[in-house]
């Protein structure tokens, strides 16, 4: 019986691979896969084509945002310094206080205006259109007078006496 | 000739591919993936594939093109499926009672489950040597390995089968 068995080792393992993989598909396998090709062959060009068509779009957004950002004024530099200036807290004062997209939009608003001339700056520019050599003058006594060390003149403190109060209250 | 009678001779021809080549590709997606149903996926995937690709009118060696690709889809299938636990030893568990001993009897069956019970290494080129008319030189195209490693593995694999098979047979696993 021992001799008997490697052959017969052989034998069941050998019919045993053949049939591991002689399994058969259900009918119709071929009819199955073309059928499949017809329906697939269409589906994915569309896919492509939304794809395609949603990568234009997303390339087209995008350079319209940076055309916007490229052509939008630059503010000035004081403008810009003014514009990150944020509302401080005010102790008290809380519900007073805007949101803050709200101060922002209205910081960039007031930024995007130029500053009204103040009182003294419109007499000034007045002056220069009028009288440009007695504005000239002016300017150099301001600009002389702002560059020269200031002079106190002494004071005198007497110190003070005593005994005469006293003897005025009396 | 115009460009629908050349569609439509190319599809013919395709056709012809289909037709000659999807049970062997079949059973080579199924030697690796052991169910009828994942096979004819990755059957109809690589035919899917090669539509697309329209390179297949190029092919030299289309039997050996074609199981290389199946080989690669279903090795991916099995991949994603490999949560799913496989058959494991059946030698173990299964010769528990005379009952089961009985079930034994059908040693295709066993061997079958030794065999999936196999490292993939000597699994795989074991399994595609089941496949009919597949020589040593065709499976390591496949699989992508040299001829020399699939003798090598074909033998290796064999030889556990049979120890194993021997250990069936005396019934050395028998609990007692």
């Amino acid at each position: 019986m021992r001799s008997d068995e490697p052959d017969a080792l052989d034998r069941v393992l050998d019919e045993a691979l053949a049939r591991y993989s002689s399994v058969e598909p259900l009918a119709g396998l071929e009819q199955r896969v073309l059928d499949r090709l017809r329906n697939g062959s269409a589906a994915p060009r569309f896919r492509f084509n939304r794809w395609l068509l949603a990568a234009g779009l997303a390339a087209l957004a995008g350079m319209l945002t940076l055309a916007i950002l490229w052509n939008r004024p630059k503010p000035l530099p004081r403008q810009a310094v003014f514009a990150k200036v944020r509302p401080q807290p005010v102790r008290g004062f809380e519900p007073a206080l805007r949101p803050a997209r709200q101060v922002r939009r209205y910081a960039r608003r007031r930024v995007s205006r130029p500053a009204p001339l103040s009182p003294e700056e419109r007499a000034l520019l007045a002056l220069v259109a009028r009288a440009p050599d007695q504005a000239r003058a002016a300017l150099l006594d301001l600009a002389r007078r702002s560059t020269e060390p200031i002079q106190v003149e002494r004071i005198k403190i007497e110190p003070l006496r005593i005994d005469d109060e006293k003897q005025d209250t009396k | 000739m115009t460009a629908r009678q050349e569609t439509a001779g190319r599809d013919e021809r395709f056709a012809g591919l289909v037709e000659r080549q999807s049970r062997f590709l079949f059973r080579v997606a199924y030697a690796l993936l052991r169910n009828a149903h994942d096979a004819e996926d990755a059957v109809q995937e690589t035919f899917l594939k090669l539509y697309r690709s329209a390179s297949w009118e190029t092919i030299e060696n289309e039997r050996a093109f074609l199981a290389r690709v199946v080989w690669r889809i279903a090795l991916d299938k099995l991949r994603k499926v490999r949560d799913v636990p496989l058959a494991g030893d059946p030698a173990l568990p299964t010769i528990a009672n005379p009952e089961e001993a009985a079930v034994t009897a059908n040693w295709n069956a066993a061997v079958h489950r030794l065999v999936d019970a196999l490292p993939p290494e000597l699994r795989q080129p074991l399994a595609l040597s089941t496949v009919e008319g597949m020589n040593s030189r065709e499976i390591a195209q496949t699989i992508g390995i040299a001829e020399g490693t699939v003798r090598t593995r074909l033998m290796r694999a064999r030889r556990i089968l049979k120890q194993k098979l021997a250990g069936l047979m005396e019934g050395r696993y028998e609990k007692r």
